[in-house]
């Protein structure tokens, strides 16, 4: 008989063990048959990303989750609980805690359920936001205990919109081709950017450089509880890229053409929560007097300009009242607001526009209630768009900026195909969801700690000093320092620029101009003053490679 | 490479074919190793990332070495790649083009 209660006793602890409600006093262990609690009829966006932290769980605990409507009245054991706290919150806000046997991940709204669920998977089940970028798969894990009186809140964001613009997409659209050709690249490859995007809390998306207002992307985009935003060409949605051939291309003179595509772009957004840009540009990235050459003098210009915007948000205000309105003031913008040539209509957000490498262009007269359209990545000239470019330092700085006049009713990041700009871009998201962390700090300190952070979770806490010191290093290569800000297409651009001169002279064996053989020793000196840096620190990094761990030397690479 | 092309540039101008023609066999080397250094961040899901690279244009730059060698071989110019750029990264969209603004054919089109 004792040996029987002494059986059932055990039975009874370990099925309590398997339910996971022996912890610490007040708190919880939960494992794989801990059964989620998700109410019917969710959003679609909050179920899309519940299916992801569905993944996440199965990748941690080898097990799919059991999810029901409501626990069964004769369960005790511990629930993990997703979805809406159905109180009034701030938007987009959320908490992680724990009540009683349950821990909850609900938000505000459905975009804040969503953070939640996603916070869930990185701060519990310790899931990468990067993981599909950075190779990183989660730890295996039996069980996971959360201590008595976990609780944190999360929000409101510092940045009300906070988004990315998939721009000069050439790498995303090789490697993950559309295959109904109706995309650059692929609908599977874009969720990945939804999801990662989301992960990092952000709640808008520029798909990519040159998409129609009804392709594919927007809707998928939309479907992932995502805002929608154009670029600085494609404003109100027009794909000037593909104005045809026998239309004339000016607002000055066929104003009624114009004003028909953009009413026909602005029906195709319709049901959509849209963040409108509005301006007039070229048919692809220059100043419409390229295209419209006509107009002589920056006050024509501006005049033009400042017509079709009051137009476009006339057309925008009668099928989205409340939607935002931002101008993006990308290139010649800065130059002719500065200049004040342009003039914007009440209720328009001003966004000035960086230089393309981290500084941005509004010369100190940021005002509050603006907005940042900003580059981690970037295709010109002279950046880089292969490799990190932006230090954590100058966003501290410049997005400080920002942040400390309250101008941060818009932030829009350049992260071209995502994949080589990790560190810098989830620096800046991070920045923009909550700039709390960072203030009162220089900017060299906080992109230490970040560095630090970042190289510790990406390749582990043995390197993670000396990893940061390496970063800090290649940020600070001669020709990537703030007074050049130099990338590797600069790189290319010199080659290119000195081979359109010397190649045609070499090809009929004539002498090269002085011209040509000054570039030529200006491009030695260049190699001069940087390559030994360079190869110093490629030894390094390849010295440090044999100290990551094994499962991080791929991403290392 | 830079430095490498930089220095046979200048021995051309130099009058130095032979020096130019190491120099320029440098430089593709040299512009090898950035290829390979690519490779090894292709591997396993990411084998193939960089196919798609044209805008920095490094293939175009290795042709265009790759020509100069030519030249101070006294040999004829080797093909080269043809141009890539955004019309042909959007070249999805030619299809579509009598459906503009829009994409797909739609009820409010003149």
């Amino acid at each position: 008989m004792k040996n029987m209660k002494i059986f059932w006793c055990g039975a009874v602890v370990a099925l309590l063990v398997r339910a996971g409600a022996i912890a610490g006093e007040g708190g919880i262990v939960f494992n794989a048959d801990t059964p989620w609690l998700v109410a019917t009829n969710q959003p679609e966006a909050l179920q899309r990303a519940l299916c992801d932290v569905e993944r996440d769980w199965y990748k941690v605990f080898g097990h799919r989750p059991v999810i029901l409507a409501e626990a069964p009245k004769s369960w005790t054991g511990p629930v993990i609980r997703f979805g809406l706290t159905g109180a009034a919150g701030a938007p987009e806000s959320f908490a992680l805690r724990l009540e009683g046997q349950a821990l909850v991940a609900q938000g505000a709204d459905v975009r804040g359920a969503i953070y939640a669920a996603y916070a869930l998977s990185e701060e519990i089940l310790g899931v990468d936001p990067w993981w599909y970028w950075a190779d990183h798969e989660p730890v295996r894990r039996a069980q996971i205990e959360v201590p008595a009186g976990f609780k944190k809140d999360f929000g409101p964001a510092t940045f009300r919109y906070r988004g990315w613009f998939i721009n000069d997409e050439d790498l995303l659209g090789g490697f993950a081709p559309d295959p109904l050709r109706e995309n650059v690249f692929s609908l599977e490859m874009l969720d990945r950017i939804c999801e990662t995007l989301l992960r990092l809390r952000g709640n808008l998306l520029v798909p990519g450089t040159f998409n129609y207002p009804d392709e594919r992307c927007w809707e998928l985009a939309a479907r992932r509880g995502l805002a929608l935003n154009m670029h600085h060409i494609l404003v109100v949605g027009l794909n000037t890229y593909r104005w045809p051939q026998d239309m004339p291309f000016s607002y000055s003179k066929h104003p009624e053409l114009m004003e028909r595509y953009w009413r026909d772009c602005i029906a195709a957004y319709k049901g959509r929560e849209v963040v409108w840009t509005v301006g007039y540009r070229g048919k692809h990235d220059r100043p419409f007097w390229v295209d419209e050459p006509e107009l002589k003098t920056p006050e024509a210009r501006g005049a033009v300009i400042t017509a079709a915007i009051a137009k476009q948000v006339e057309l925008i205000r009668a099928a989205d009242p409340q939607g935002m309105i931002i101008a993006n003031l990308w290139a010649e913008g800065a130059e002719m607001m500065h200049a004040g040539h342009l003039k914007l209509p009440a209720g328009v957000v001003q966004v000035w526009p960086d230089d393309g490498s981290g500084m941005i262009r509004d010369n100190g007269t940021v005002q509050a209630g603006q907005g940042v359209y900003y580059h981690t990545a970037m295709l010109n000239s002279s950046a880089n768009q292969l490799s990190e470019m932006v230090p954590p330092s100058r966003i501290y700085s410049e997005i400080g900026r920002f942040i400390r006049t309250g101008a941060t009713n818009f932030f829009l990041v350049n992260v071209s195909d995502v994949r080589p700009v990790p560190l810098s871009t989830e620096c800046a998201m991070r920045y923009a969801w909550n700039a709390a962390p960072q203030a009162g700090k220089s900017d060299a300190e906080n992109m230490s700690t970040y560095l630090r952070e970042w190289c510790g979770r990406e390749k582990g806490a043995a390197v993670a000093e000396d990893l940061a010191a390496l970063y800090t290093r290649y940020f600070d290569i001669p020709y990537q320092r703030q007074e050049a800000r130099f990338g590797d297409n600069h790189l290319i651009t010199m080659q290119r620029t000195l081979n359109r001169i010397a190649a045609p002279l070499m090809a009929r064996a004539k002498p090269l101009t002085k011209d040509a053989l000054g570039k030529a020793r200006a491009m030695l000196s260049f190699a001069a003053t940087n390559r030994t840096i360079v190869a110093q620190l490629a030894t390094d990094a390849n010295a440090l490679a044999a100290r990551i761990p094994a499962e991080r030397r791929a991403f290392f690479r | 490479m830079l430095e490498n092309y930089g220095a046979a540039l200048t021995a051309y101008g130099k009058g130095d074919k032979a020096q130019a023609l190491t120099s320029i066999e440098k430089a593709l080397a040299a512009l090898e190793k950035v290829f390979v250094a690519m490779r090894a961040g292709e591997l396993e899901k990411w084998s193939g990332w960089y196919f798609g690279e044209r805008f920095v244009g490094l293939e175009a730059t290795r042709d265009r070495l790759r020509v100069v060698r030519a030249f101070l071989r006294g040999e004829p110019s080797p093909p080269s790649h043809a141009p890539n750029g955004y019309p042909e990264l959007y070249r999805y969209q030619e299809p579509f083009q009598p459906n503009f603004p829009r994409m797909y054919p739609h009820a409010s089109a003149p």
